[in-house]
């Protein structure tokens, strides 16, 4: 055996590999990689992600043998005060427990096989685009890989920006299309508008706790009482419950940033201006996930807080509900799916919102693998049909691209909730936790959370059998659609082994061996404890769950492949103004737009109209300028060179003088 | 009043050997009429550094029982105002050349004048200080209309000689009422005589004959106009000497008027004093923003700059503050002597000639003619901008150290007020001195005249210039020299 | 000696420089980037010669001569670990900055360089001196050659900014004078730096107008808030060269004069100022920020970006807590390396196409590949992107103003944060339009890339934006003895102050400790014991569990 796998110190010497190869990959493709020639660029790339994963399985070993890794790395920078307390400081420590060690598998494992996928996909860009593009997405592995291992806070928010900059890079891929680029930042502002709460989040922690370590952090939080007072720092007279919903409130804020949540979720949508695998990868399987991971990942204190616990419960319930409507309506495949993915997340939400942390943590694998699929199947369509994204302009590729049409119907099944596919299973486990649960603050937050996510899994089931339907279904409805073509195996082979996994990842989910909550029982422990739930063994929501998503999939079916296909129209005339408005998701970026973006315009050329070119510059400063100037030409009238006048000054002033000089009134 | 002992007269040597040297150079216009003259600025260059020389020797005593004094103070002056004339000299020299206008009477003059400078320096009595303000005064009115047929000159000295005689008989008439209220025009007798309404209604008169030497505000109307009317070198002149020597004497006769003892006047001289520096200082700066012509623009820098040593004449009432307050003075009258001269050169270097040899057109001095100066002429255009960066009182020039001097006996003296508003006018002057340089080194050139080249006056820029930036980065040895200045009495 | 050899290095060469005839450019650049080079290679001496360890002399290279000892001022410099950072920053932009200049500048070359080298001086000993006379001396000796250089080789509008700028910043500086006269003429003052500090006692409304007379001053040269308007003008139209040292370096010389002057001398006015600047700072923040989404220039945008990440700088200092001081003065020589970088970069395209109009580009990273590389990196520095040097400073001026006891600090900290988003905001946007999109312009369509002495000004920047953003401890640590004095100092006067004066005086210094060590029970129940924690090797799964 290879000493990393006797040893957990010598494995834990290797943790930094797996960050650093994709690195190394990035910065030698970013440099070079231009001249390397677009074969060898793949290589590099696939080789080292292939590499990391491989790293990964050997910290998953030491996991499943309940081992953590944990890397007590050197600090980066930290500033010790006048007394020697070092309260902020940056360690390069890394963490694998069972929490971070899976998300370590998906990250390398998807990341890789979409590595390969992107190798046949991007094949149509010239050579600097080529390297650029393995360049960009081995960056975002490394960063996403720092987010995941980062054994504090502030470690996981490097990654976290990390994660956010190769976003708004592969957004804007193809930036010579002003639309695209304008995705790009968009993604990235809003980001940023997330991160702004995160750091309040952890400045609020490392004022409690001193430190922003989550060993620590769980440590001390787990002798801590939600009633206890605190008496110093910024939060002196807060409860300790108080302090730590604010402070989990501010993560939050961070989460709904980075995984899309209400209201912040409008950049994904956008999001899908970068190329295919990108969306697969970041805006699906990977980056978007960080918030729930997050949350799973402090549950220790979000369980001290249950008021931020049901928001986040509730958040997630409703952004996966409004989000599913949306997609009702969209025609874009790769804007449906972008919806789905929302809609995905909410659900995450709500089972790490409820206290099912582990339900939360498993849907984000299977989601990742189903999701996966489907946007990869989604890109192998597109280049089937010429970059065509609409898919009223598809219909029938089941013939044409058969590889592509199986594998998406899987990863339909599976995101639908199609008894037994693993999409179910983790769905499941988290309506029913969220049906079980009970939260201090607001105890129907878990029934509403279950109406809502149940609703939304309806209108999954609904939207998704009308995109295969429209895609895959029925007769070409165009001559493109017509001469579509299978891709390559490069392409297709990932397909199949997503495909597979996201029916394999059921054994994790099955309700009685319960295999992935057992798993991950000692990360949530200290949570579950304290929120005190206990396991449901209830069944007839499995039965709900499973007639819904197939009653609804089957009216999808009937509108858009079966007997009612002219329905859909019908409804669209009917009721054509709420059509528009669904299909215009709600007009919330029109609606931000005018809150938010014209104001704050407008604000600033009030201000740099107002005070900066009036009262600073044209009042303050050269008005006191002009003020000077006037006054000396005003005092050269008396200066006319008239020695009469002259002498007349002299004489008054004299006098003046002898009137002071005498002392007023005279002595 | 012990008779004249003799040996006070040695003292004297030094307005000797001035007055000496202006009968020569007088009588050798009479005997030596060949064409070349150069020697002349030449000579008097030599008798000013004897005369400069002969003072430094001095013991510190008083003379002819009281009347004047032989000391540091004195000392200082004396050498400055050497200093000044020898370099005006060679200013004019090299102006008058130019023009063809070289004569004798010019330099004699100009020995004469600083003759009487040198006297004032010395002088600790009105009636001797009287006397000498006239010797003084008398050669400046001539020196002004030097440039005969000139039409400005005429009218300069005309109204400077108009003028002049107004606030000396303001003197005169002051001096008389002390006389009359104490029997005696001793500085040192009036600081101990009693009080009377005589006694301070003189010095007050004698306060505004003063004020109208040194120009300040409102007796500064005749400085604009005769500034620029003057021949620049003899404005040069003017504007060094007759300030210094001026201020020599109003330093003392203040101090007579506020130190001693007896004098409940006192407080109230500095009241005056304080007014004076306020309105010099605010208004000469005010005037001199508007004004294109270079030269009449340096007219009312030199009022601004009366006021900030009006306001080192303040700082010298409050026996503390005094040493460093008289030292501060000379310093800065030192540190100006060379700044204004050097600057008034280059204005004489680059000034408009009219179509008759002697008669300057109005725009002779517009700021045009500056403009591209660096191009055409750097280092002369380097030269200015020291001046006026050391006139602004930026570091690291003679004039910010003066200004350092003055007001940091200012607030030594308690009067911060003063201080800040004289830092504040100084930093509004620093505007206009700018435009200056913003002319040389940032506008193009207007019109293609050279100036006039000449190795004298380039002598006397290069002169200038060094002894602003010399004195701006190692001032310790004047500095030192002014602080060991003792005033003699006080 | 080594210090003194810094600081007029760079003066000899200027002199040297000016016996050269002036139609030999070539000669003049040589000079002077050779000069600048040894004057860095010397500084290096000093860098390595300083010891930051516990124990080592606050001033360091220390030199005492007598300079005008009628007037009891003396030539004394000597440097501490922050005025050290900000030296080195001075000898390694300048030879940039002049490498830079070696095609842009064709006019006048003599005269240009010897006013850098000038500068290079004024700056090197405004950093250094310890006497308040020889520090106002090298403060106003900065003005005069960079009045030259923006007013010479500036651009359409220079006259109007270069006197602008020289006025603003002298009317500012003058009360500061007098305020120097004050403490050199009143009892217990000196204009040693040092007796000074030592020894001055003045009542309290004096030592307010001392303080308010320094503060103005350093408060312009900064900018702060609402005192900033002179930096756009001058930064938009001096040459490349005098926007890089402007932004680079002389800015500095405002936080600087807080840290060494404003601060230590006056520290009870200090302490009653604090919450007004802070505030200006907050607020020069953000509205700096907004101010960018209004500029159609891109230096002008820069410009107002500086006083932006200036703001930072302010709050860091008025935090008063270690980290927040330290992220001050990393965020000072941060603000040299990137906003210097990106004036360098406006410039390289400047020089290709003569307009700074954002309007006028567009689509040109198809043209300038690497030169746009370089501007995002240098971009992502300016938002406080972590591996980038701005991320450290952000980071540790926002927490350590959190974390401080300056009143209602975590509003401070937020409203700060916010600067974040807007950086974000705005610097995106510039790079989207400048870069991104089709390349309408047809103008653009010849551009050059990166020429090879163009890589060569840039990479030392970027370099240095990595490793200053990977390895920040080397940059840290000088600061640390600096800033722990200054701490300790301010904690006296304060408990000064809290024995003579007000009993009751809350703590208004220092980092507040974790909360968590002072908890006590809300309702009934007993307090929980809680120590301070060791860190646990295995935090999570069984072994986490079995304690």
């Amino acid at each position: 055996m290879p000493p990393i796998l006797d040893n957990p110190t010598a494995a834990q010497s290797y943790l930094w590999a797996i960050i650093l190869l994709p690195l190394a990959g990035a910065v030698v493709n970013g440099v070079v990689g231009r001249r390397l020639g677009r074969g060898n660029v793949a290589l590099i790339a696939i080789a080292v992600l292939g590499a990391s994963f491989l790293l990964s399985l050997m910290a998953f070993y030491w996991v499943w043998h309940g081992v953590d890794l944990h890397l007590a790395g050197e600090p980066w920078f930290h500033v010790a005060g006048p007394d020697g307390r070092v309260m902020v400081t940056v360690k390069w420590g890394l963490l694998v427990d069972r929490l971070s060690g899976t998300m370590l598998l998906v990250v390398t494992g998807v990341g890789f096989l979409i590595h390969v996928y992107s190798a046949s996909y991007m094949g149509h860009e010239d050579d600097f685009g080529y390297a650029r593009f393995f360049a960009y997405l081995n960056l975002f592995v490394a960063a996403m890989l720092t987010l995941v291992l980062g054994d504090s806070l502030l470690l996981t928010f490097v990654g976290w920006e990390g994660v956010g900059l190769c976003s708004y890079l592969l957004i804007g891929f193809w930036y010579t299309d002003p639309q695209k680029a304008f995705c790009g930042r968009k993604a990235f502002v809003v980001n940023r508008i997330g991160d702004f709460g995160f750091l309040l989040g952890v400045f609020t922690l490392i004022s409690i706790f001193g430190t922003a370590d989550y060993g620590q952090l769980s440590a001390m939080s787990r002798v801590l009482v939600g009633s206890h007072v605190l008496t110093a720092g910024p939060f002196a007279g807060w409860t300790v419950r108080g302090a730590l919903t604010f402070a989990t409130l501010g993560l939050f804020v961070g989460c709904a940033g980075k995984s899309a949540q209400l209201p912040l979720y409008v950049w994904l949508p956008d999001a899908m201006a970068g190329p295919t695998p990108v969306s697969a990868l970041i805006h699906a399987a990977t980056m978007v996930t960080a918030g729930v991971y997050l949350v799973a990942r402090t549950s220790f204190l979000f369980s001290l807080a249950p008021a931020a616990m049901a928001t986040v419960a509730f958040v997630g319930a409703a952004t996966a509900l409004v989000s599913a409507v949306i997609a009702f309506a969209q025609n874009d495949i790769k804007k449906v799916l972008a919806y789905s993915t929302v809609s995905q997340l909410g659900f995450m939400f709500i089972g790490v919102g409820v206290g099912a942390f582990f339900a939360g943590i498993l849907h984000l694998v299977t989601h990742a693998f189903f999701k996966a699929c489907l946007f990869l199947g989604a890109g192998s369509v597109m280049h089937g049909m010429g970059e065509d994204t609409d898919i009223r302009n598809m219909g029938g590729l089941r013939r044409k691209m058969p590889h592509t049409y199986w594998t998406f119907l899987v990863a339909w099944a599976a995101i639908t909730g199609i008894v037994p596919l693993s999409g179910f299973f983790s769905k499941d486990a988290i309506l029913a936790g969220a049906l079980f649960s009970r939260n201090a603050a607001w105890p129907g937050v878990g029934k509403v959370a279950y109406v809502l996510g149940m609703v939304a899994a309806a209108g999954t089931a609904f939207y998704m059998t009308r995109l295969v339907a429209l895609t895959f279904w029925g007769k070409p409805r165009t001559q493109v659609a017509e001469h579509a073509h299978e891709s390559s195996p490069v392409m297709t082979g990932p397909l199949w082994i997503l495909a597979i996994l996201s029916i394999v990842a059921l054994v994790l989910g099955l309700p009685e061996s319960e295999l992935y909550k057992r798993f991950t029982d000692p990360v949530f422990a200290q949570a579950t404890a304290r929120l005190d739930i206990e396991g449901h063994h209830a069944v007839w929501p499995f039965a709900v769950a499973w007639l819904v998503s197939l009653s609804f999939g089957g009216l999808g079916w009937l509108m858009y492949a079966g007997g009612w296909r002219d329905l859909p129209g019908r409804l669209a005339v009917r009721f054509s103004r709420t059509y528009r408005f669904v299909l215009d998701k709600f007009r919330v970026d029109e609606l931000y737009q005018l809150l938010v973006v014209e104001p704050l315009r407008g604000a600033a050329q009030v201000l740099s109209r107002a005070v900066d070119g009036f009262l600073i510059e044209g009042v303050l400063v050269n008005g006191s300028a002009r003020l000077a100037a006037l006054l000396g030409r005003a005092f050269r009238v008396a200066q006319n060179g008239n020695v009469q006048r002259y002498a007349a000054a002299i004489a008054i002033a004299a006098a003046v003088i002898l009137w002071i000089a005498a002392g007023p009134g005279g002595r | 009043m012990s008779g004249f002992p003799t040996q006070d007269f040695a003292a004297l040597l030094p307005v000797a050997i001035l007055v000496m040297g202006g009968l020569v150079l007088l009588l050798s216009e009479v005997f030596l009429t060949s064409g070349r003259r150069s020697y002349q600025a030449a000579l008097t260059v030599l008798v000013a550094a004897a005369a400069g020389a002969s003072a430094l020797g001095q013991p510190t005593r008083a003379l002819f029982g009281g009347q004047a004094a032989s000391d540091g103070f004195a000392t200082f002056v004396s050498v400055t105002v050497c200093a000044g004339l020898a370099l005006s000299a060679v200013v004019g020299a090299g102006w008058l050349h130019a023009r063809g206008a070289e004569r004798g009477e010019y330099y004699a003059l100009a020995l004469f004048g600083t003759s009487g400078m040198v006297l004032l320096g010395m002088a600790t009595d009105l009636l001797v200080a009287f006397v000498a303000i006239e010797v003084m005064s008398l050669s400046t009115y001539a020196l002004a209309a030097y440039v005969r047929r000139g039409r400005r000159p005429a009218e300069a000295a005309f109204k400077y000689f108009i003028l002049g005689a107004f606030s000396s008989a303001l003197l005169l008439y002051g001096t008389s009422l002390v006389f009359g209220a104490t029997g005696t025009t001793l500085f040192s007798d009036i600081a101990k005589a009693p009080p009377a309404p005589l006694l301070v209604a003189g010095l007050g008169l004698v306060a505004a004959g003063l004020a109208f030497k040194v120009a300040a505000v409102p007796f500064h109307a005749w400085t604009p106009d005769v500034y620029e009317g003057a021949p620049t070198p003899v404005t040069a002149f003017m504007a060094a000497g007759v300030k210094t020597a001026a201020f020599a004497l109003l330093a003392r006769a203040f101090l007579a008027a506020t130190a001693g003892s007896k004098l409940e006047a006192g407080p109230s001289f500095v009241t005056v004093v304080t007014v004076l520096a306020v309105l010099t200082m605010v208004f000469g700066n005010l005037l001199a923003l508007p004004q294109r012509s270079v030269k009449r623009m340096l007219a009312y820098s030199s009022i601004a700059h009366a006021g900030y040593l009006l306001v080192g004449v303040v700082a010298t009432a409050p026996a503390a503050a005094r040493q460093g307050a008289l030292s501060g003075l000379l310093f800065y009258l030192a540190s100006y002597t060379a700044t204004v001269i050097g600057a008034f050169t280059v204005v004489a270097v680059v000034e408009k000639r009219g179509s008759r040899a002697d008669d300057e057109p109005a725009d002779a001095w517009d700021l045009d003619r500056l403009a591209g100066l660096a191009r055409r002429r750097p280092a002369l255009a380097f030269a200015m901008a020291v001046f006026m960066i050391s006139l602004a009182g930026v570091p690291p020039t003679a004039g910010f150290v003066g200004k350092l001097l003055v007001f940091q006996a200012a607030v030594g003296a308690q009067a911060v007020g003063l201080a800040v508003i004289g830092v504040l006018t100084s930093a509004l002057g620093a505007y206009y001195y700018l435009r200056v340089v913003v002319y040389m080194y940032m506008r193009p050139p207007v019109g293609s005249e050279e100036g006039i080249v000449s190795p004298a006056l380039s002598l006397a820029v290069a002169v200038a210039a060094v002894a602003v930036i010399a004195m701006g980065i190692g001032p310790e040895p004047i500095a030192s020299l002014a602080r060991g200045a003792q005033a003699l009495g006080f | 000696m080594l210090l003194s050899l810094v600081v007029f290095l760079p003066l000899a060469g200027a002199l040297l420089a000016a016996f050269f005839p002036g139609d030999e450019p070539r000669q003049h650049r040589v000079i002077a980037l050779v000069t600048s080079l040894a004057t860095f290679a010397v500084s290096l001496g000093l860098w390595f010669g300083f010891n930051a360890g516990q124990g080592a002399p606050e001033f360091q290279f220390e030199e005492k001569r007598a300079w005008v000892a009628s007037l009891g001022v003396g030539y004394h410099v000597g440097l501490d670990g922050v005025a050290l950072l900000l030296v080195m920053l001075t000898t390694a932009i300048t030879p940039i900055t002049i490498l830079s200049t070696w095609k842009g500048v064709t006019e006048r070359v003599k005269e240009f360089m010897i006013s850098i080298l000038v500068l290079e001086t004024a700056m090197i000993g405004s950093f250094a001196a310890l006497d308040l006379v020889l520090f106002y001396v090298f403060w106003e000796g900065v003005l005069v050659p960079m009045y030259l250089l923006i007013g010479v080789w500036g651009s359409a509008n220079r006259l109007y900014a270069t006197v602008k700028f020289f006025v603003y910043t002298f009317v500012a500086s003058v009360l500061m004078l007098i305020a120097i006269l004050y403490v050199g003429s009143h009892d217990g003052g000196s204009f040693d730096y040092l007796t000074a500090r030592a020894g001055l006692v003045v009542t309290p409304q004096a030592q307010q107008l001392l303080f308010l007379a320094f503060a103005l001053a350093f408060a312009v040269k900064v900018p702060m808030f609402p005192l900033h308007t002179w930096l756009p003008d001058a930064h938009t139209e001096a040459p490349t060269a005098g926007s890089v040292i402007l932004a680079g370096v002389l800015l500095k010389m405002g936080t600087f004069g807080f840290f060494r002057y404003a601060l230590p001398l006056f520290p009870d006015a200090a302490m009653t100022f604090r919450p007004y600047i802070a505030a200006l700072a907050v607020v020069g923040i953000v509205y700096g920020a907004l101010m960018c989404l209004t500029q159609a220039d891109m230096k002008r945008l820069v410009a107002y970006s500086s006083v932006s990440h200036m703001g930072f700088v302010m709050l860091g200092l008025m935090a008063l807590t270690a980290e927040g001081l330290t992220g001050g003065v990393y965020q000072m020589l941060n603000h040299g390396v990137s906003t210097g970088a990106l004036f360098l970069l406006v410039g390289i395209v400047y020089e290709r196409r003569h307009t700074r109009l954002v309007s006028e580009y567009g689509g040109i990273a198809k043209v300038m590949p690497w030169f746009a590389t370089a501007f995002v990196v240098v971009t992502l520095s300016s938002i406080g992107l972590p591996g980038t040097n701005g991320f450290v400073g952000e980071f540790l001026i926002l927490s350590g103003t959190w974390l401080g006891r300056l009143q209602r600090a975590p509003v401070f900290a937020a409203v700060g944060a916010t600067g974040v988003i807007l950086g974000a905001v705005y610097m995106l946007w510039l790079v989207e339009r400048v870069f991104y999109g089709q390349l309408r312009n047809p103008e653009n369509r010849g551009l050059q890339d990166l020429s090879l002495r163009e890589g060569l000004v840039l990479t030392p920047m970027i370099a240095l934006i990595v490793v200053m953003g990977l390895a920040p401890q080397p940059f840290l640590d000088p600061a640390k003895p600096a800033v722990d004095r200054l701490i300790g100092r301010l904690t006296a006067a304060d408990a000064k102050l809290r024995r003579y004066e007000i009993a009751d005086l809350p703590q208004r210094l220092g980092t507040e400790p974790p909360a968590i060590l002072t908890v006590r029970a809300g309702g009934p129940g007993p307090a929980p014991v809680i120590r301070e924690p060791a860190p646990l090797p295995f935090p999570f799964g069984r072994r986490g569990e079995d304690n």
